[in-house]
């Protein structure tokens, strides 16, 4: 405060405080230390305290910022080992362990080895078909890496299923030997096999720890100091039985609901699809698996085998591929008979093949890698044609085209959209599917180009690629893969959906469902909301605070003032319940009256307004002049005083004040009667079936849409062209003539509109354009116009407040001058009050536009909650805050749906902050200017 | 009033652009004025305008008289009537609502008439005999005979399975029938009720009380337990002394768990002995045991007396009871508890640091764009929608500095958290954020308010400036800074969407402050009026039950929070004029 500077003396006086610094008498009183303590106290808390509380509150933002930051962070691939590896050429299949200590190697003869992932070294060695192994080998082979179980037929035309796992189990510490435990302790539970990346340490992931050889096995030590051995674990059924002896050439498992179904193609050219059956014998309980199969000739194209074959998640589609790009597919929903059901070339090119196909994580979306470097993805979605035997189309939603190289191997990640590639020159890539991305890439040394096998951990957290005499690892460094701005705010092409599609949905009952995190739709639902609140709150709002300021004696703005503004402090929870379960229920009932009411009730208030300008003012004398004679008689007792003024103008005003109030029931009621006629004749007799497109034509919805167009257009034609004309009449004729003649005017103009309306209505209808379906459209109990209602009633007082502030702080100077200059109150509040004040009504707006934007309560109990993007006023919507009410107690801590929920909390946040300074700048302008009038 | 002197004045023609052409003799000789004073008046538009206003209040007073009328009906006895259907069935309930025309929605499941003329919503109770509560009865169903009104219907709330409405046939005690008429029943019922329900209260202060502690004692002992295995591990011999201790407690109190345990099946066996035979209107005969009704009254012999008695004790079931039924029935005085508890917690933690934060906005930093930017952030912190604060308050105190506080202090519960979660003290912080901008706006505007004259005349006389704060200045800004703490405390009372996130929840088994050491139970999670409304009308599966308890808890909660409101105008006024001497 200034109040203390510039009294206070040279710095060089020791004591600043004391009381009288300069004059004639200097005083040797110094200020008490205790007082000068308590005062340097107070003033060093008061501060810290101040700046304390106002940066705590400014936290908010910060923090919500922090939280979302990791979102947009880039993703990287980290080098973790490098290693020689003790085999050549490429394996069958390589299988990961769920903490990427080691891995598993398939060979052609049936061996199946683990290795240590970080130095290559061998840790297990496995056998196939033990005892019955004369040097066959596998012609065939499929491993699900979700459910670790595997198929493989042997070049004998045997089929075998099994199972390849790590088991984990803890080691009692007495167990370990001394060596291995003080290497382990040695290393510290947060160091890693792999090569920590010293950069930048792996976010909030648990460290992986150093890890031993021990019992054919990699033994780690926990954070919890247990020690945990990772073993290779094979088990294997007995062959099965199968019809035929052609000999196996392709081979494909999935898991349906009903059991495994296996397909396979034999050399003969023909598609197997078969169920597998288990039975237990209840005496022996040794478990005995039949095959249930089917079969169908596939069209081999110059007698050529496929070289891929797929078999989809549900086991009901089996793809076929050739390497020039030729895909059949089948329908194989009943195993017992395959059905061919349709073809699509995957590559339009002549000369250019297919180098690896792999499915997505869900087995529906099938990734085609190309010698051009190309990787499209291509799932099966119904468009509606009916051009396939199953009403679906395979469609090529993505295409991920980051080298000219050609792509040699893919690894598809089985829990996320996340997807490896190889190339022939050495790079290697990883992408997020759905949104396109190319999320990191590396290439590996020119020595080792080709990459042999490519791996992606279950846990998404490395990446393992071998080549003929080397292993590379990498952690990738990707919390949030699936977000972007572009998916975030742009429409996405989902699995499954016939277009690219703004889409919000976060959870789902299975396990392979793609979360999306499409934000559009809530944003939407979040403007469709203001918007609709606004419409109806903000033009009640603002008139009646240029009523209150400008037409209202101060005594009854006193009582209407606060009423008002009490309302402010009404909690949105009492008013989401009575929208939900008070006014849902009775708006459903009377919908076509409601409708009416827009227009009646502004009809009853000017039609009123009208007749009251014929008679009022000679009555109300004749009144007055009666009641001054009943007074002055003695007839009248003193509480009538009130009811019936003395002066004429005061009872006109009166009666002004009641044929106000009596207008709205007048109107409703009008809107009451008129309701089931205009229900009849626009809308079929039932405004709900008729809504729902069952009964009845256009004519309606335009007449709906089209009113409001033409009361606007009467309005300007009336104001541009027949009232100049009308001023003449108006001079030369009396004030009774000219009010009755007004009254006509206005019942004409009203009949113009409406046949306006109609005519433009019966027209857009006879040209067979039915706007139904777009801004009105299928009723539902829970929506928009219930919300736009309730919301809009709730933002009326704050609305209310801030204009009426604004309108009265217009300068009463400029009210008086504007009257002596012989303007009507009208006058004065339309073209001086109304003008001066425009800024702070614009800042009244904004601020209620920020309290509608961030309401949580009504929409949350009043919209029902659908995430759409419909504009029609009859349907539900969900805005962000309502979104992070609802999903929020759920997420997972740091999860992406977590972060993404706080990034709607900062849209949030950002918004009304920037709406709110946006007013609060423009209302102190104002605020400066009227008092400098 | 500007409006009727000025504008009789305005009136004359001057305003309209014609001013050449003459006025008409007609007008002239009357001594009027012409049309044209019409046009400039535009009385039409200014209807609208007033008619805006009138849209507005009439909204407002609808709402509120809805929730007051509403409200307040919900606790009076309604008399029951026997409706007799033309299949035989007779129905018996309450009339809830009746409906004339024909409805489009609510498809009630027994209506087989179409177009029902009129039918009647009964509250029919009885579900475990009928499985439902509510039931649809049309004209048409009807044998045409006028309702009636028995004298002995009675209707009993109950524990479980929500009302009753029977008439009462026989008593019993034990096996002895000591009563068979109504009127002797009625008269039996009344003898021993009361002392069966006391029984029922002790027995529910052994099980609540008693039971409680022993399970309390248990859960602390297994915590010192497991404390000493995090702190020494398992197997030393610091734990086997633990172990060992744990045993012993363990075994005493099982001991008087089951001694606890006697007492109450004792209690139960004697009260399970009174019992009342009831018949239905369709004839079925079922057993009440006397300790499960919580209240019983013939409705249609009820005086107007006794209806007052029963209305006035269902509110004050309603203001000092436990809920029962899923919440749509009995009391909701946890979640005034909760509310009142986490207010005051708010105030006192928004309060202090409102104030600090304004007195060095206002008498501290120096006036300048830095402190106008900082005015006008606080001041739009006021508009950010409340569900924000909610995130951060679940983000940053619940996973932040509550989770921090878990691992610090309360590791041995691990991994259920203590702090970790939503509670009454993340909700107290959470909404005294979201509030701290009105109390640093209002006591800023009190500061202000105080003349510069006052502190500079304190200055002048040798005081200090913390002295001149502390003596001139806060006292006379004190009215404003208690308005804008009571407006703080409104707010607050009336948020839900935060609280949804950090705490409130719908039914807490414990109170967040009682008479258990340490008394004030901080990480406990905690009823609130406002949520306690959003999950009746919400969340409920039996809404139209729900419905009349949705109404009394919002009359409840708005005038917790008219009575805030006008207290703190009732207060702004007091204390300005005592205040009003000192200025100068």
């Amino acid at each position: 405060m200034e109040t203390d500077c510039p009294k206070r003396p040279p710095s060089k006086v020791r004591f600043p405080e004391r009381a009288v610094p300069a004059g004639p008498r200097r005083r040797q009183r110094v200020t008490p230390p205790r007082v000068r303590w308590a005062d340097r106290t107070a003033r060093t808390l008061i501060t810290l305290g101040g700046l304390g509380t106002i940066a705590a509150v400014l936290l908010v933002g910060l923090f919500l910022v922090w939280v979302v930051w990791p979102l947009f962070q880039p993703e990287r691939l980290a080098p973790a080992a490098r290693a020689a590896i003790p085999f050549f050429g490429a394996p069958l299949q390589t299988i990961v362990d769920e903490r990427s200590t080691m891995f598993a190697v398939v060979f052609g003869d049936g061996r199946i080895e683990a290795y240590r992932a970080d130095t290559g070294e061998r840790v297990a060695t496995e056998q196939l078909f033990e005892g019955g192994s004369n040097g066959e080998r596998l012609s065939a082979w499929t491993f699900s890496p979700r459910h670790g179980t595997f198929a493989c037929a042997r070049d004998d035309g045997q089929l075998c299923m099994g199972r390849i796992g790590f088991a984990t189990s803890f080691v009692p510490p007495k167990q370990v030997p001394r060596d291995v435990r003080l290497k382990l302790d040695a290393a510290g539970s947060g160091a890693s096999g792999l090569r920590p990346d010293r950069v930048r340490p792996a976010p909030r992931k648990p460290p992986s720890e150093a890890c031993a050889v021990f019992r054919s096995g990699i033994l780690q030590k926990t954070p919890e100091g247990q020690y945990r051995l990772q073993q290779l674990q094979v088990e294997q059924q007995a062959p099965l039985r199968r019809k035929g002896q052609a000999p196996v050439v392709l081979l494909d498992q999935a898991e349906s609901a009903r059991g495994r179904v296996l397909a396979y193609l034999t050399a003969d050219g023909r598609l197997h699809v078969a169920r597998t059956v288990e039975r237990k014998n209840l005496l022996t309980a040794r478990i005995t698996v039949r095959l249930r199969e089917g079969s169908c000739p596939v069209t081999l194209p110059r007698g050529q085998l496929p070289e891929y074959l797929l078999l989809s998640g549900l086991g009901d589609t089996v793809y076929v591929v050739w390497s020039d790009g030729r895909l059949q597919r089948f329908d194989t929903s009943q195993p017992q008979r395959p059905v061919r059901a349709g073809t699509t070339d995957l590559i339009e090119e002549p000369s250019v093949r297919v180098t690896t196909v792999v499915f997505l994580a869900g087995r529906t979306s099938l990734a085609v890698g190309d010698s051009l470097g190309r990787v499209r993805i291509w799932f099966p979605a119904k468009t509606g044609q009916r051009d396939a035997a199953d009403g679906a189309v395979l469609l090529c939603g993505h295409q991920l085209w980051a080298s000219r190289a050609a792509v040699r191997r893919l690894a598809a990640s089985t829990r996320s959209r996340l997807l490896a590639a190889a190339y022939a020159d050495g790079a290697v890539r990883i992408f997020q599917v759905t949104t396109e991305r190319e999320l990191a890439s590396v290439s590996l040394p020119r020595s080792e180009r080709a990459v042999n096998t490519l791996m992606l951990s279950p846990r998404d957290d490395h990446l393992f690629a071998l080549t003929n005499r080397e292993l590379f690892a990498w952690r990738i460094d990707a919390p949030h893969p699936e977000i972007s701005v572009r998916a975030l705010l742009g429409r996405v092409w989902y699995e499954g959906y016939p277009e690219p599609e703004h889409v919000w949905q976060s959870s789902s009952g299975t396990d392979d469902f793609e979360p999306k995190y499409g934000l559009m739709p809530l944003i939407f639902g979040t403007l469709k909301a203001t918007f609709y609140s606004l419409l109806f709150g903000a033009p009640l709002a603002l008139l009646a605070a240029v009523y209150t300021s400008e037409f209202l004696t101060p005594r009854t703005k006193a009582i209407v003032k606060p009423t008002i503004e009490m309302m402010a402090s009404l909690p949105s929870v009492v008013l989401g319940f009575l929208a939900a379960l008070v006014l849902a229920p009775v708006v459903e009932e009377v919908l076509p009256e409601l409708l009416l009411a827009f227009a009646t009730v502004p009809f009853a208030y000017l039609f009123l307004a009208k007749a009251s300008q014929i008679g009022c003012r000679e009555l109300s004398a004749g009144i007055g002049r009666h009641l001054q004679r009943l007074r002055s008689a003695g007839a009248l007792k003193r509480w009538a005083d009130w009811f019936i003024p003395l002066r004429s103008t005061a009872l006109r005003e009166r009666w002004h004040t009641a044929g106000m109030i009596l207008a709205l029931p007048l109107g409703l009621s009008l809107a009451v009667w008129l309701g089931p006629r205009v229900e009849r004749w626009l809308f079929a007799g039932d405004i709900m079936a008729w809504l729902d497109r069952q009964t009845g034509s256009g004519l309606g919805a335009w007449f709906l849409l089209l009113m409001p167009l033409s009361v606007l257009m009467v309005a300007i034609g009336f104001h541009l062209w027949l009232r100049p004309a009308l001023r003449p009449v108006a001079a030369s004729w009396s004030r009774q003539a000219f009010a009755l003649l007004d009254l006509a005017i206005f019942l004409v103009v009203c009949a113009v509109t409406v046949g306006l309306a109609s005519c433009l209505a019966t027209g857009l209808t006879a040209l067979g354009w039915d706007p139904r379906g777009t801004v009105v459209g299928t009723y539902v109990q829970r929506n928009a116009l219930i919300v736009g209602f309730v919301m809009g009633f709730a933002i009326i007082p704050i609305i209310y407040t801030v204009a009426e502030d604004a309108l009265s702080a217009v300068p009463a100077s400029l009210r008086a001058a504007s009257l002596a200059a012989g303007a009507t109150p009208w006058q004065t509040a339309a073209r001086v009050v109304v003008p001066t004040a425009m800024s702070g009504l614009f800042s009244s707006l904004m601020i209620g536009l920020g309290r509608a934007v961030g309401e949580t309560m009504i929409v949350l109990m009043a919209a029902g909650n659908t995430p759409l993007m419909d504009w029609n006023i009859f349907n539900g919507f969900r805005t962000l805050s309502a979104n992070i009410a609802v999903e929020l107690p759920e997420a997972v801590k740091d999860s992406t749906h977590y972060r993404v929920l706080f990034l709607a909390a900062l849209t949030l946040f950002a918004l009304t902050f920037v709406v709110n300074t946006v007013a609060e700048v423009i209302r102190l302008r104002f605020r400066k200017r009227a008092f400098q009038l | 009033m500007t409006t009727p002197v000025l504008a009789n004045r305005s009136d004359p023609t001057s305003s309209a652009p014609v001013g050449d052409s003459p006025p008409s003799p007609r007008s002239a000789l009357r001594g009027t004025q012409s049309g044209a004073s019409l046009m400039t008046r535009s009385e039409s538009v200014v209807w609208l305008l007033g008619g805006a206003l009138v849209i507005c209040l009439a909204m407002i007073v609808g709402l509120l008289s809805l929730i007051v009328w509403q409200g307040l009906v919900t606790f009076w006895p309604r008399p029951v009537v026997l409706i007799r259907l033309a299949d035989g069935q007779a129905v018996m309930g309450e009339v809830v609502r009746e409906e004339t025309a024909e409805a489009r929605t609510e498809t009630p499941p027994h209506d087989v008439q179409a177009q029902p003329a009129r039918r009647l919503l009964l509250r029919v109770g009885n579900y475990e005999l009928t499985q439902e509560h509510y039931r649809w009865v049309s004209d048409a169903q009807t044998d045409g005979q006028p309702a009636e009104r028995p004298a002995w219907a009675v209707v009993f709330e109950r524990m479980a399975w929500g009302r009753f409405y029977g008439f009462p046939k026989a008593f019993l005690i034990g096996d002895d029938t000591i009563a068979q008429t109504p009127a002797a029943v009625w008269a039996a019922f009344q003898k021993y009720h009361s002392q069966v329900r006391r029984q029922w209260r002790q027995r529910r202060r052994l099980e609540h009380d008693e039971a409680g502690e022993v399970n309390r004692l248990m859960e602390q002992a297994r915590l010192r337990l497991k404390k000493f295995e995090l702190e020494h591990g398992k197997d030393s011999p610091q734990w086997k002394a633990a172990h060992a201790e744990f045993e012993t407690i363990q075994e005493a109190l099982e001991r008087r768990f089951a001694r606890i345990r006697h007492d109450i099946e004792t209690i139960d066996r004697w009260n399970s002995r009174y019992q009342l035979r009831v018949e239905t209107a369709d004839g079925r005969e079922t057993t009440l045991l006397l300790k499960d009704i919580v209240r019983a009254y013939p409705a249609n012999r009820l005086s107007w007396l006794d209806r007052w008695k029963i209305y006035g004790a269902r509110w004050w079931e309603f203001v000092s009871a436990e809920p029962r039924e899923a919440n749509t029935e009995g009391g909701v005085f946890p979640a005034i508890w909760g509310t009142v508890v986490m207010t005051l917690l708010m105030t006192t933690a928004v309060v202090p640091f409102g104030v600090l934060a304004a007195l060095y906005l206002r008498e501290y930093a120096k006036p300048g764009l830095a402190v106008s930017a900082v005015r006008i952030a606080v001041n739009n912190l006021a508009g950010v929608p409340s569900i924000v604060f909610g995130v951060f308050g679940l983000g940053f105190f619940c996973y932040i500095i509550g989770a921090s506080i878990d691992e610090l202090l309360f590791a041995e519960k691990l991994p259920s958290p203590t702090f970790g979660t939503g509670g009454l003290l993340w909700a107290s912080l959470t909404l005294a954020l979201l509030t701290l901008p009105v109390v640093i706006v209002a006591t800023e505007e009190a500061l202000a308010a105080v003349p510069r004259s006052m502190r500079e005349g304190s200055l002048g006389c040798g005081a200090t400036q913390w002295q001149t704060i502390r003596r001139i200045v806060l006292p006379k800004a004190m009215p404003g800074i208690l308005t804008g703490m009571i407006l703080a405390m409104a707010r607050g009372a009336g948020e839900v969407a935060p609280l949804m996130l950090v705490g409130a929840v719908k039914l807490a088994p414990e109170l967040p402050v009682d008479r258990v050491f340490p008394y004030v139970h901080l990480q406990r999670s905690f009823m609130h009026l406002a949520f306690h409304i959003y999950d009746l009308g919400f969340q409920s599966p039996n809404s139209e039950a729900a419905k009349p308890m949705v109404f009394t808890t919002t009359l409840l909660l708005i005038a917790i929070i008219a009575a805030l409101n006008l207290s703190a105008i009732a207060i702004r006024n007091r204390l300005q004029r005592k205040y009003e001497p000192g200025h100068f």
